[in-house]
């Protein structure tokens, strides 16, 4: 093995792994750069180690817990209560405006789609307006536009569809 | 399987989850004790702040508990819930670089923020710290938070909470050669960072 191969078994192993080392610990005893990084690396867990685990705020655990169980509860709660949990939930005023909106987007929507399929002013179930129809009533040919007529687009009195 | 009661709580972690997964929040709530430590003080170390810590931590016990019935067990839970907190402290940094608010990648160079030096404190308390062991934990604490977030997870997660080479790739998604490459960079690098400060190596 190589220097560079101990050493960076050096930089990534532990202490432990690294005593058990025969082959290592012989070459420790040959080559002083690979010796001082040992003994660099071994200050430097050292050091590490001193650091305490850190510990969150008092009350955190309970804090979390109750989280747990809000979650529990909107997971075991049934179709209704999913659709309509979060608009009787507190919500940020921001985000409430937000459902406010979509629910009058949607009501002017549904107002727009009746007028359409009921239109205002007819009688006895008949449209006052109709659509014009091509076929004439009582079931005679379908009325043929004049195709002589000029083109009122295009101008050369030729029909639009003509090659 | 057999039924666990809670008047003959089970002991293994993987009882605990089953017991969770059929929908006892009182086991989860014990996966919870079990954890929320190791699990805070990783965010802690990786973020430098407290509350944005805890509100990983919390984030991540959520996440973990609402996806518990997709969990199969391919990894251990501790290594599941890691990888959730990881990818969140990953989101938490880019989401302040992007904000360009107070860097997470170095936050005890600005002049002991009330936050980080409260953070630090608490990082370096211990009931028979004397005025030099605690000077030293300081500046190893602040080394750390200097390293980028890639070299940073793993000495947090291999010399300060004790995971394996495997864990930590499992967890943060990479190969076992990245984790050890990884590792030694940010060795290297807070050993140059500590110079003059750790005590001299008499091994030449």
């Amino acid at each position: 093995m190589t220097c560079r191969e101990h050493q960076f078994r050096i930089g990534t192993e532990r202490e432990a792994e690294l005593a058990g080392d025969v082959a290592l610990q012989a070459h420790l005893g040959q080559c002083a750069d690979c010796r001082r990084l040992h003994q660099e690396m071994r200050q430097l867990t050292a050091a590490t180690s001193l650091l305490q685990p850190l510990s969150p705020s008092a009350g955190f655990g309970q804090r979390l817990r109750q989280e747990v169980r809000k979650t529990s509860q909107v997971n075991s709660a049934g179709f209704w209560e999913k659709l309509i949990g979060p608009l009787r939930a507190p919500a940020p005023a921001l985000q409430r405006q937000h459902v406010f909106a979509g629910v009058a987007v949607l009501l002017v929507a549904l107002v727009l789609l009746a007028v359409l399929m009921h239109p205002v002013g007819f009688s006895n179930n008949t449209p006052s307006f109709s659509v014009p129809s091509m076929v004439q009533p009582g079931g005679g040919q379908p009325v043929d536009f004049p195709s002589t007529q000029p083109n009122q687009f295009h101008g050369t009195g030729a029909p639009a569809h003509a090659p | 399987m057999t039924m666990n009661r809670l008047d003959s709580p089970p002991q293994s972690v993987e009882e605990l989850v089953e017991l969770a997964k059929q929908g006892q929040t009182s086991a989860f709530d014990r996966l919870v004790d079990l954890y929320q430590d190791r699990l805070y003080s990783y965010a802690a170390r990786m973020v430098h702040d407290p509350v944005e810590a805890e509100d990983i931590a919390q984030e991540a016990f959520v996440r973990a508990y609402r996806s518990l019935p997709s969990f199969r067990g391919a990894s251990s839970f501790q290594t599941w819930l890691y990888r959730i907190a990881s990818n969140l402290t990953i989101d938490a940094t880019r989401r302040h670089r992007r904000e360009n608010t107070v860097s997470l990648e170095a936050p005890a160079d600005t002049e002991e923020g009330p936050v980080a030096r409260e953070q630090e404190d608490a990082a370096t308390a211990g009931p028979a710290s004397s005025v030099e062991t605690r000077e030293l934990q300081r500046e190893v604490h602040r080394a750390i938070g200097q390293l980028s977030p890639k070299l940073r997870s793993v000495v947090v997660l291999y010399d300060l909470q004790g995971l394996s080479y495997e864990e930590i790739a499992d967890i943060l998604g990479c190969p076992l050669g990245t984790v050890k490459s990884r590792l030694y960079n940010a060795r290297m690098e807070l050993k140059q960072k500590l110079q003059g400060i750790l005590p001299e190596a008499d091994g030449g």
